[in-house]
């Protein structure tokens, strides 16, 4: 490539000068105010406030102490000295190691941009991970399964005329409104099978929702108690939609159901068409409470003691079902969903 | 007088920056553009901070490797480069991040003037740049207890700017050259905030038309090549790349690389 030679072009004279003004007047945006705490040597400081918050909170609003015979004090004797060690981000290792004593599935560690990290997964929950195929279920079918609620329920009705649908989360939003349109479309099957396995919970209102399609008088709510001890009450679950379906259900639950799906599950085992096989839920029985701690981290834990109608508490122990199906990855892996196959029979 | 103030402006962007390496024959009292295929590698040190993650600044010595393509025509060349980097022990005191780094890149260079510093020709070539960078980073924020506990987080910046390249053949084998690259204007991308979620805060979207002040993409080089053959030539550089994202929550990410290459005209 060759070109004439020229005095030093005007151009590159210009586009060097706004290059060197670009990159010095970045200096300065390179780091920002938050930052600067910890560029001042403060990232200790900042990570003892986080851990004496988190103490706090969790001693404030945590139900749990006494069922589970935790000395929350004690605790707090431990982990201080780890978190006055901490550097920097060392201090996650310190609220992950300490909030692991309470072994509770609720509890989370959140980064500052949201990303939640869950710190305990419960037994049955870690047991039954991989005791659930929708690959599987689909085997049960001859007709493809359609999709509902933004991809949070599918459902069809099964060759032996009892209808199917899944339900894999009671997340927040509009999407359980189509709750409504399935039970229209498998109204007029035999039976109708919920299954809620793998359904890691989320919110109430999502659960009364649908419970509401299935009552004949109102359900009373079921107990729940404040970290002080104190019962919260609520109102009864109120029938809801242009008619109850009242033919025999089976609910499908394992240990993966947790936390709200142990509220559907609890509330349905109250009704007498409704009978829940597979296993024991994963035993969440507390309602997730945000918490923000100085650094920009956030806690999640465990604000209210949600119970069975039997006033025992979810945590821990879980909803039990009224037939036990037990099931492995190896029944899966076999092509068998013995659960699916019990609820058919029950309803066949 | 004048001169010299332009030189006194090459001399800095030499030392600022550099070009990719050369790898092309004709070396006389014109430039090589550096026609032909080059491979780069290098180790380098990485400073990283994601406020998504946490405002802790994570850093470490990371591999570097790369691959370029460069052609020339009558009135213009053109360069494409591709780089990779990647490392598990980037680390803040006792945590470490696992991240990998992309850089996809494209520049036409137009010849603009020509130039003396220290006695030597000086060749500028100046023209538009795009480039898309890439970051992904999983942590094991903590391990305890009964799991391993990892966070994510990714950044996206796919930008237009402008490209500058000083090339200065010392003799028929020998070229210095240097390089510096900016963005303008690009579509970034990130994982939205959802600390706040919960409480009644509105989601924001995972991707943005992002002004320079809000995604910003920058690297520089300088270096010397040195024909071994007709069609090899060989090169060491220094090279770093900053970028930043503050869109979302705030992303910054720097690295200076030591780099050799190897390169074949064909």
């Amino acid at each position: 490539m060759t070109f004439k030679e020229v005095k030093i072009s005007r151009r590159v004279v210009l586009a060097s000068t706004f290059l060197l003004t670009f990159f010095w007047g970045c200096r300065d945006l390179v780091v920002t105010p938050s930052a600067q705490l910890y560029f001042d040597g403060e990232s200790n400081n900042v990570n003892v406030a986080d851990f004496e918050e988190a103490w706090s909170i969790t001693n404030s609003v945590y139900p749990f102490f006494q069922f589970k015979h935790i000395n929350w004090d004690s605790i707090h004797s431990v982990y201080e000295p780890l978190a006055e060690k901490a550097n920097g981000d060392e201090m996650f290792n310190v609220l992950f190691k300490m909030f692991t004593e309470l072994k509770d599935g609720h509890l989370e560690i959140v980064t500052q941009g949201g990303y939640a990290v869950t710190i305990y997964l419960p037994p049955r929950l870690k047991r039954d991970i991989s005791a659930f195929d929708p690959h599987v279920v689909r085997k049960y079918f001859t007709k493809e399964l359609k999709l509902a609620g933004d991809g949070y329920m599918d459902y069809e009705i099964l060759p032996e005329n009892i209808g199917y649908v899944r339900i894999s989360a009671f997340s927040e939003g509009d999407w359980i409104f189509d709750f409504d349109k399935i039970l229209d479309y498998l109204a007029g099957a035999k039976g109708l099978i919920i299954d809620v396995r793998q359904n890691g919970g989320g919110h109430g209102e999502q659960v009364n929702y649908v419970v509401s399609r299935f009552l004949s008088a109102p359900l009373p709510a079921n107990p729940m108690y404040l970290s002080n001890g104190q019962p919260r009450s609520n109102p009864p679950i109120q029938p809801r939609g242009p008619y109850q379906y009242t033919k025999p259900v089976v609910v499908l639950i394992n240990g993966a159901s947790f936390s709200a799906t142990e509220l559907f599950a609890t509330m349905m085992s109250q009704l007498s068409n409704v009978t829940l096989v597979g296993d024991t839920t994963g035993g969440g029985g507390g309602n997730q409470g945000f918490y923000s701690l100085p650094s920009g981290r956030q806690i999640r834990i465990s604000n209210l003691d949600i119970r069975r109608y039997d006033n025992q508490p979810i945590e821990w122990n879980g909803v039990p079902p009224n037939i036990l199906v037990m099931q492995s990855a190896e029944d899966l892996k076999n092509g068998h969903d013995l659960q699916l196959e019990r609820a058919i029979a029950l309803l066949k | 007088m004048n001169k010299n103030i332009y030189s006194v402006f090459i001399a800095i962007l030499l030392t600022m920056t550099s070009t990719q390496a050369q790898a092309q024959g004709s070396i006389s009292n014109d430039y090589s553009f550096g026609d032909g295929l080059a491979i780069h590698g290098g180790v380098g040190f990485l400073a990283l901070k994601d406020e998504y993650i946490s405002s802790e600044i994570y850093s470490g010595t990371v591999p570097y490797f790369a691959a370029s393509w460069s052609r020339q025509n009558e009135t213009y060349g053109h360069r494409l480069w591709l780089e990779y980097e990647y490392t598990a022990a980037l680390r803040n005191h006792n945590i470490s991040a696992e991240i990998t780094q992309l850089r996809l890149g494209v520049a036409f260079m137009y010849p603009v003037g020509k130039t003396n510093v220290l006695s030597k020709d000086v060749d500028v070539l100046f023209g538009p740049a795009s480039e898309l960078f890439f970051h992904y980073r999983s942590e094991n924020i903590a391990d305890g207890g009964e799991s391993v506990a990892n966070a994510y987080s990714f950044a996206l910046l796919f930008s237009g700017g402008m490209k500058l390249e000083a090339l200065c053949p010392l003799n028929e084998s020998f070229q210095l050259h240097a390089m510096a690259q900016t963005s303008l204007l690009s579509f970034g991308g990130r994982m939205p905030n959802v600390a706040g979620i919960e409480e009644g805060e509105k989601n924001e979207s995972a991707f943005k038309l992002l002004t320079v002040f809000a995604g910003f993409d920058a690297s520089g080089e300088i270096g010397c090549s040195y024909k071994l053959y007709r069609s090899v030539l060989i090169a060491a550089d220094y090279r770093f790349e900053l970028t930043r994202i503050s869109a979302w929550d705030f992303f910054i990410s720097g690295n200076d690389n030591f780099i050799v290459s190897a390169a074949y005209d064909f």
